[in-house]
Parts: C-alpha cells; sequence; structure tokens
C-alpha cells in the first residue's frame, strides 16, 4: 500500500509540475539533440492510405540541415524530389514531367522534409511558447508538454517531447479554430553514432476527403556525411514537360 | 490536368509534416504606430530598431514586413498603403485591411444561399481570409449538403475590400447510410436511413427490422422532420411505427407490441455537445401480453444530453463521447408514473499508434416493473450468452478492449472483457454476469465490418455466440 501510495504521489508530482527545472529549459536541450544533426542519408519507404487505398513509395533520401532534400524514388517508378529554397520540383522519369510548387502557394508553403530538424529551427523565430508542464505518452513515457502558437501562420502546436531523451515524440497541429488539423507521432528512435533518430513518422491530416494517413519508415542511416551541394540541384532532360502548381 | 492535380496532392501528402510551417522573424517595437489595422497579429514585433531616423530602406522593408505577415496569415488581399514618418517623429504605417463587401451565390436556392452566406461571413465587416474561408466552406459542404463549392474573389472598385462569388452545387439525392447488424435479441438486423436537406429544414427517414429464425422479430421506421430555427438549434416533429416481437423471461413465452409513436421536440448544438428535449405521446397494441391483449397510451417527456469530442483528429484512438437521457411520464400500464433514465459513456486512449485501448460504461435503470419498460441483459453490449432474454429494471455495464492495428488503417484485432451487473427480473436480487471475446475489424473508406465472437466466462468458450455488424455512408 505504502508503495501504491508513494507511486501514486510520484505520478502527481510530475504531473502537477509546470514550471521549468531551476536553470533548464527542456525545449532548449531538445533543441541541441536536434542540432547535432547536420546531414541525413537513409533509405526511406513511405506509405500513403487515403480511403481503401495504399500507395508505396522507396527510394533514397539525403537531407541537410539548411532544410534543403533530395529524395530519389526506385518505387512505384523513378521520380526525383528536390526541395529548394524557394519550391518543390518533383521530376516523373516515364513521362518525363516536372512538377514546380512554389512557395508561395498558401497550400504548400513551407514543404520540407518530414522530419523535425526544420521544425525545430522555427521555435525561436516564430513561435510564442507556452510550457505546460511534465506529463506521460504512450507507455507512461514522461514527457515535457509545450503549446506553440506560430505567430506567423496562426496554428497551435501542442508538442511532447522525451524527458530522458529530448527528442519530440508527438506534435498536434490545430488550426485557429482549436480544431486538430494534423497529428504526428513520431516513433522508433534509435542511437546512431550517439544521436537519437526516429527511424518512423506516422502522419495523420485533415484533408477535404478525410482522414489521410503516411507512414515513413527509415533504414540505413548515415548522419552527418558530406553530401555534396550538387545532390541539391535538379537536372532534367532538355524536353521535359514543365508544370507549375501556383497559387490559388 | 486531373491527373496533375492528383500527382501534387499526393506529393502534399508525402511531405506534407511541416506544411503548415513558415518562420518569420521576431522582435519588439518602438516609436511606431499602425494605423487602420483591426486584429492583432503581432505587428510591433517587426518594427524593432524602427525609428524615424531609420533609412528608407529599412521602412520599405518594414512595410513589405508588414503585409507578408498578413499574406501569410491568409489576409491576402490587406497590404500597407503607406508608411511615412510624421510630424512628431513617429512611424506610421497605415494598413488597408480588406473586408469582405458582398457574397453572391449562384447555383442554389435563396435559402441555402442565405445560409452559406451566413456560415462564409458570420458577421459583417469581416476581414477577407484564404485559410479561413477555406475552413468555412467545408464547413458550408458539410453542414449543408453542399457537393462542390466554388468561390472567385474579386476586387471592389475603388475600395480594398473584396466580393465573393460563389458557386455552389448540391446533390440531388440526399445521403444514404446502412447498417447490417447480427445481435443477439433481434436476429440479423438491416438499418437503412435516408437523409435530404433542404434550405432551412431536413428530413430524415430510417428504418429498421429484426429477422430470427426466419421470422421478423421487429419492423420500425421513424420519419423525422425538423426546421432549423437559429443558429443549431433546431425544432422538429417525429412519427415513428414499431412493430415487435419480445419475449417473457424465456424464448418461448413471447409476445408481440405494435406502437404509434408521434412526438414533438427541439434540439441545440454547441460546440461537441446536442441537447434535446421532446414530448412523446405512444398508443401501444399489445397481444399474448401475460396481462392480456389490449391497447394503451403513454405520455412522456424525455430530455438527453449527448457530447462528442469534435476537434479532435482521430476520435477512435483517444476520443470520449458520452450520452445521457432521463424520460419520465404516465402510462395507462402502469398505476402512476414511470422514470427511465440511462447513460453510455466510451473513452479510448492509444498508447502506441498501433494499440488503442477502449472502455465502456452503460448504466440503465427503470422504476416500472413491466416488462414492456424493461431492457434487455444480454443484448449487442453484452454478448456471449446465446439465447438468454433475461430482461432487468435496473443495469450496469463496464467493457474494456485493447484493439491492436494489424494492417494499417484498415484491419484490427480486439480481445475485449465485458461485464454487467443486473437486477433479477422477479425481484430485489442483483447478479453479475462476464463475457470476453474478440472483435477482429475491416474499415475502408466510409466502410467498416466487424465480427465479434463472444463467450460466458464462466461458461465453455464453445458455447459463445457471432455479433457482426457491417456499415457504409454513401
Amino acid at each position: 500500500m505504502k508503495t501504491i501510495s508513494l507511486f501514486a504521489i510520484a505520478v502527481l508530482a510530475i504531473a502537477a509540475n509546470t514550471s521549468f527545472p531551476e536553470g533548464e529549459d527542456p525545449l532548449m536541450r531538445v533543441k541541441a539533440v536536434h542540432e547535432k544533426i547536420r546531414t541525413i542519408d537513409c533509405t526511406i519507404e513511405q506509405f500513403i492510405h487515403d480511403g481503401g487505398s495504399v500507395s508505396r513509395y522507396a527510394g533514397r533520401l539525403r537531407a541537410d540541415s539548411s532544410g534543403r532534400f533530395r529524395i530519389d524514388y526506385r518505387e512505384p517508378s523513378q521520380q526525383t524530389v528536390v526541395a529548394t529554397s524557394n519550391s518543390l520540383l518533383w521530376y516523373i522519369k516515364d513521362t518525363a514531367t516536372l512538377y514546380v510548387i512554389p512557395s508561395n502557394n498558401p497550400k504548400t508553403a513551407g514543404t520540407s522534409l518530414g522530419m523535425t530538424g526544420s521544425f525545430i529551427k522555427k521555435i525561436d523565430e516564430s513561435m510564442k511558447i507556452q510550457y505546460l508542464g511534465t506529463g506521460f505518452h504512450g507507455f507512461f513515457t514522461a514527457v515535457h508538454r509545450f503549446i506553440l502558437l506560430d505567430r506567423s501562420t496562426g496554428l497551435k502546436i501542442e508538442m511532447s517531447t522525451g524527458i530522458k531523451d529530448n527528442v519530440i515524440l508527438e506534435k498536434k497541429i490545430r488550426d485557429r479554430d482549436g480544431r486538430e488539423v494534423m497529428r504526428e507521432i513520431y516513433g522508433d528512435y534509435r542511437d546512431i553514432d550517439s544521436m537519437k533518430f526516429p527511424h518512423r513518422v506516422d502522419v495523420f491530416a485533415l484533408t477535404g476527403r478525410g482522414v489521410v494517413r503516411s507512414i515513413s519508415k527509415y533504414k540505413n542511416v548515415v548522419l552527418n556525411s558530406n553530401i555534396s551541394k550538387r545532390n541539391f540541384v535538379l537536372k532534367v532532360p532538355a524536353k521535359t514537360k514543365v508544370l507549375t502548381y501556383g497559387p490559388e | 490536368m486531373k491527373a496533375a492535380v492528383e500527382i501534387i496532392r499526393k506529393l502534399c501528402i508525402l511531405f506534407l509534416i511541416t506544411l503548415y510551417f513558415q518562420g518569420t522573424a521576431s522582435a519588439d517595437g518602438d516609436s511606431v504606430i499602425f494605423t487602420g489595422n483591426t486584429i492583432d497579429i503581432g505587428l510591433r514585433e517587426l518594427a524593432k530598431g524602427i525609428t524615424a531616423a531609420s533609412s528608407k530602406r529599412d521602412l520599405e522593408s518594414l512595410a513589405a514586413a508588414v503585409t507578408d505577415r498578413y499574406h501569410k496569415l491568409g489576409y491576402t488581399t490587406t497590404m500597407v498603403e503607406k508608411i511615412h514618418v510624421r510630424k512628431d517623429g513617429i512611424v506610421e504605417i497605415a494598413i488597408r485591411e480588406s473586408k469582405i463587401a458582398e457574397i453572391t451565390v449562384r447555383g442554389v436556392s435563396d435559402g441555402i444561399a442565405k445560409s452559406i452566406c451566413a456560415i462564409l461571413r458570420p458577421s459583417e465587416g469581416e476581414l477577407y481570409n484564404v485559410h479561413v474561408l477555406r475552413s468555412r466552406s467545408m464547413e458550408v459542404r458539410r453542414r449543408l449538403d453542399i457537393s462542390s463549392i466554388k468561390i472567385r474573389v474579386l476586387n471592389r472598385d475603388g475600395s480594398e475590400d473584396v466580393s465573393l462569388v460563389v458557386t455552389a452545387r448540391r446533390p440531388l439525392w440526399g445521403t444514404f447510410r446502412g447498417e447490417m447488424l447480427y445481435e443477439p435479441i433481434y436476429g440479423l438486423s438491416p438499418f437503412i436511413e435516408y437523409r435530404q436537406k433542404m434550405a432551412q429544414c431536413s428530413l430524415t427517414l430510417h428504418g429498421n427490422a429484426g429477422v430470427r429464425q426466419s421470422e421478423f422479430r421487429k419492423k420500425e421506421g421513424v420519419l423525422r422532420f425538423s426546421v432549423e430555427t437559429f443558429d443549431r438549434c433546431q425544432i422538429f416533429a417525429d412519427f415513428g411505427w414499431t412493430g415487435k416481437t419480445d419475449v417473457w423471461e424465456s424464448a418461448h413465452t413471447e409476445y408481440h407490441e405494435r406502437t404509434h409513436r408521434p412526438s414533438v421536440g427541439m434540439n441545440v448544438q454547441s460546440g461537441g455537445f446536442v441537447f434535446e428535449l421532446s414530448f412523446v405521446q405512444s398508443s401501444i397494441h399489445l397481444r399474448d401480453y401475460p396481462s392480456g391483449e389490449d391497447d394503451h397510451s403513454e405520455l412522456f417527456v424525455k430530455a438527453s444530453a449527448a457530447y462528442r469530442e469534435t476537434d479532435i483528429l482521430l476520435p477512435g484512438m483517444d476520443g470520449k463521447s458520452f450520452a445521457i437521457s432521463a424520460s419520465s411520464g404516465k402510462s395507462s400500464l402502469l398505476e402512476g408514473y414511470f422514470m427511465k433514465g440511462e447513460a453510455m459513456g466510451v473513452t479510448s486512449w492509444s498508447p502506441a499508434v498501433w494499440l488503442t485501448f477502449r472502455s465502456k460504461f452503460i448504466g440503465q435503470y427503470v422504476s416500472a416493473h413491466e416488462r414492456y419498460y424493461m431492457f434487455y441483459v444480454f443484448d449487442r453490449f453484452l454478448p456471449g450468452f446465446a439465447d438468454d432474454f433475461t430482461s432487468t429494471t435496473a443495469r450496469l455495464l463496464l467493457g474494456v478492449e485493447s484493439e491492436f492495428e494489424v494492417y494499417p488503417d484498415t484491419v484490427y484485432l480486439a480481445p475485449l472483457v465485458n461485464g454487467g451487473r443486473f437486477r433479477s427480473e422477479a425481484g430485489p436480487s442483483w447478479y453479475n454476469a462476464v463475457g470476453s471475446g474478440i472483435s477482429i475489424s475491416v474499415r475502408i473508406g466510409t466502410f467498416g465490418f466487424q465480427a465479434v465472437y463472444a463467450w460466458d466466462i464462466q461458461g465453455n468458450m464453445k458455447d459463445g455466440s457471432f455479433l457482426m455488424t457491417a456499415n457504409g455512408t454513401f
């Protein structure tokens, strides 16, 4: 009984704690953990579950901390996606077509790699942070909870980060009306050269057709290798048809 | 072009994790005032370091940053009109905010057009915001059964405001919802519902039946006509008809009932809550009833409240819902008044993306010791007790299941346990019953199938029973 009481008190103490431990800013520690990762080179497998249909994409991903990335898909066909500072380029070899999505399209602005790094970088710049205290996530993993208000988009992000590992475990994104529009669950964190890296990211997003889910799995991950800048330049054959997906 | 749009959509989904994020610098402002702005979007933060002595280039950059912030927030027609240094040394930034001045709706009746306008622009003088408008157009589709909505934004001559030209289309048919259930009491039970929304009113028709041992055990139909009186408040009139064969303690003692049940009432929706109040007058014809064949009538009032979390993305994983109702009235079957209360709740908790724990509770009570008013104990909520038609005046049921995702978003497997405590049909004694089982579910889009095999935990597993449900919306 005494053990149960002590456990209950400990649980309540963790749950009720809504201020940072003195001299510690958990968000900064999360940031420090993520800033260790400068480049990522890995194989990627993505599944899109959309109203009963499943699409599978597989290929190689290379990314750097500036937000640039390149994915060379082998499946379902040879395709290359490159994110530059002002657009997202998608080249489909079979149809010799290049889709260009400018970053000023409100629907796709800021599209970048499904990693936490680019998000973490923006916390300092444009987000108002509210610390909610500690709590539990999943199978009783102790977490810090935050609400981040993105002043530049008006969206509210509820974020849980692991107390032990200082990694992001979950983000819930709410629109201005408070309705949850997206949920990201980061899992299967593994140590790579003493750095924590999620090997699976599940994303649920509200779309016009209902909730769409994507599952991204990362394998053969190499962190902080040298990735040439040339990888982030997309070269396409001369007769490629270019289609721009402009702002609405 | 359609293929291109689909490809782009896929791309957006593939990279949607950080779809919503964009960064801008933040800072504190001083010696700067903003005029013409009516909303707080943190503009002062952009003006850090700006003073009357700032260069023209810095001032222009500030104007661009302010316009950019409006645009990123969705106010794409709002802009900085002028930036200048006043005689008192304060930098004034004049903003031209753009309002929705007028909405013209085409393609639907005047009544629906009025409803669309009310949703798109709930109050006069609202600023034009592309994100807000997109979210409201989804609400229009959802609330008014609009199959497609296109919005054109036009500048109004000589003004910073905009006009919206909305082209909406409604489907010819309303929404069908169907379900096929195999449950312990009434057997194979098809259910179908058709709902047709009109401008300020809607018509709902639903019917269900139960077929067991090759005969109809239940036939039921309800017609509801409801009128929206003001925002999210409806008054309604129902007419229900039921023909059922129920059992008295054992399957061999059956009685038949035929009920006509007109009612009127109102309901109010607020957030995830729905409150409903109705007045019901029933005429009941009973045959083979222990007290003899007879016609009866009842009059009662019913109040109910239901809550369902509406602002979460995955209610199946971490949603909560509950419903509570109480009714009281007088019946010629009884001496005096009766009271009936029911409560039901479901809560889900998902510690991992592949596992969801779900618990439910049901509580039911009726003051009338008359079979017609009692509840079955072993219904679809407490399966596993085949051919047991025990009824009760009070029942408390708790159930827990752990649902494993076997194949993402499609196939789920769930061991489950349900425990019930109920009062004896004959007297004041209380009894317990526990059933365990396993459920397999398949969900594809708006269609779902679930099969449950359950058995009495104190009995033999092979003596259990099946419960099956298939449902869909189209």
